[in-house]
């Protein structure tokens, strides 16, 4: 309750700030006031160009999303539970993780092409990393009397790992699909920034070519609630249907 | 019943031996504890007898069968019983596990639940989640976890070593009642030598490492009351702590 009532403080506080530099400090053409945001989205979501341009976007990061977490998932499986995979795959991971994912989109548009292809996999391959990272640590670290405690019971190989391995590391594998989440939100910007003809980071790079400021922020504030809406309903669902599993985060058991 | 031959153990190659020809005889439906000095290498003989580890040499044989693996016919309660129950499942739900691996059927399973759940004294927390239980509770839920298996083995690593003297006299109580209910063997590793003369039917204690053995092993034949007030018990103690003292010296 109270952290709900300093959220919206922070929410109001922001937007007030916001729309008193937008018209007392600064120049209106430089940062349009919230207000004048709101009337342009307003006016885009009638005609229906604004939500085309969030449906794009929002149909790459979901398919996206989708085919990295199962890869990630699958394989951080893999290389969590067998060290041989640990030590093969320990060297890429490391190195995959520090290349900046916007460094491959020239590469992905000469592989794939400039359609929804190189896109997807442009999110995929991020998903993937974190994904895959997570699910790792989250096996790495189950304790090991844990494990041996699923021994106790007679359980070995694949029956050991559903029953007991899996569910113990499921905060981490879920970290790292909340986590990937996010990274999907930032790197499909990028991916819409060439040969795309619709999406939020098209919409924004059209912002600019026509100086449409106006436009640019209705591009920046639809990204963020995006954002912020798709976390809401990863946390619902996990929240709900997966609470057994995440007790140790939520109630640091 | 239960016997390690000359069973040592190293964790490297060509470390020092931890454990050097080891020889115990554990009779059948024995309360077995086990004491030594910190680091001796009583958790690691655990370890060996549950399957966890194996001997580099020697032989650990469980009615003429050779232990090469863990299995339900020996199960450990753990120091850390936090970490060593099902965190996503609740409190019956853990005791649930282990018939359900078996496959036995849902009717099957409940009664037994039950009973257990009672045994230790937890029928009023079937719903809870072991985040949701102190540790005293925690340490009676691995209990009952184990003990719905029904194992012929229970092998406890300083089980109450966490607890407070109150929870911990109590679940001493509840450990010796439930032994002498089901009839298994339990092999109870302590550092208290209060707790083995009170729980144990036998007490074997180690030399230190490394290259720790079994220095005597003897059973306990003392007369109830099994505390401080009966002198049996105060001379017993004396002569164990005397052998313990020759291991750790003065300090
Ligand atoms: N996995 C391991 N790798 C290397 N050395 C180990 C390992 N496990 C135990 N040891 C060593 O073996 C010796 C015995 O350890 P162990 O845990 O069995 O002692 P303990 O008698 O249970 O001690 P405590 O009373 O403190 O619990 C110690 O010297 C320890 O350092
Ligand atoms: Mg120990």
């Amino acid at each position: 309750m109270r952290a709900a009532a300093v959220r919206t403080l922070s929410l109001l506080l922001l937007l007030a700030l916001w729309e008193s530099a937008g018209r007392l400090w600064l120049d209106p053409l430089q940062l349009p006031p919230p207000s004048g945001v709101a009337a342009r989205a307003w006016d885009l979501s009638a005609t229906g160009e604004l939500w085309t341009h969030i449906a794009a976007s929002l149909g790459r990061v979901i398919i996206g999303y989708a085919a990295g977490s199962a890869i990630g998932i699958v394989l951080g499986c893999f290389v969590g539970a067998v060290p041989v995979m640990r030590d093969f795959f320990s060297l890429p991971i490391r190195f995959f993780r520090s290349v900046n994912p916007l460094a491959l989109v020239p590469l992905m548009i000469l592989w794939f092409g400039v359609g929804e292809l190189s896109k997807v996999i442009l999110i995929a391959y991020l998903v993937t990393i974190v994904v895959l990272y997570n699910t790792a640590l989250g096996i790495e670290t189950i304790p090991a009397d844990r494990i041996r405690a699923g021994r106790c019971f007679g359980l070995t190989g694949i029956a050991l790992f559903v029953r007991v391995i899996v569910p113990a590391a499921a905060p981490g594998i879920l970290t790292g699909l909340r986590l990937g989440m996010g990274f999907a939100v930032l790197v499909v910007i990028g991916a819409e920034m060439v040969g795309a003809s619709e999406g939020i980071g098209y919409f924004i790079l059209l912002g600019r070519q026509y100086v449409a400021i106006d436009d640019i922020f209705v591009g920046l504030l639809s990204l963020g609630v995006m954002g912020v809406l798709l976390n809401q309903v990863f946390l619902l669902i996990r929240n709900r249907l997966l609470r057994r599993y995440v007790r140790t985060i939520l109630y640091r058991g | 019943m239960l016997r390690l031959s000359a069973a040592s153990k190293r964790f490297h190659d060509d470390g020092p031996w931890v454990l050097k020809d080891i020889e115990l005889t554990i009779p059948e439906s024995s309360f077995f504890c086990l004491l030594g000095p910190s680091g001796c290498g009583k958790s690691t003989i655990l370890n060996m007898i549950a399957g966890f580890e194996a001997a580099n040499s020697g032989t650990i044989v469980l009615r003429n069968r050779p232990i090469v693996a863990p299995g339900p016919d020996r199960f450990v309660i753990f120091q850390e019983a936090g970490t060593a129950l099902f965190s996503w499942l609740n409190v019956r739900e853990n005791i649930e596990f282990g018939m359900r691996v078996q496959g036995r059927r849902r009717a099957e399973r409940h009664p037994v639940v039950d009973r257990y759940l009672s045994m230790v004294g937890l029928s009023d927390h079937g719903s809870k989640f072991p985040d949701e239980l102190s540790g005293g509770m925690k340490q009676r839920l691995q209990l009952a976890r184990a003990l719905a298996l029904e194992p012929e083995i229970l092998l406890m690593d300083e089980p109450f070593g966490a607890l407070d003297a109150i929870t911990r006299r109590r679940l001493q109580h509840a450990v010796r009642s439930i032994w002498r209910e089901t009839g298994s063997t339990v092999i109870f590793v302590t550092h208290d030598i209060e707790e083995a003369i009170f729980l144990g039917t036998h007490i074997a204690v180690m030399t230190a490492g490394p290259g720790a053995t079994i220095k005597c092993q003897m059973p306990c034949e003392v007369s109830e009351p099994r505390d401080p007030s009966n002198p049996e018990f105060g001379g017993f103690y004396k002569s164990i702590e005397e052998l313990i003292r020759e291991e750790i010296g003065d300090e």
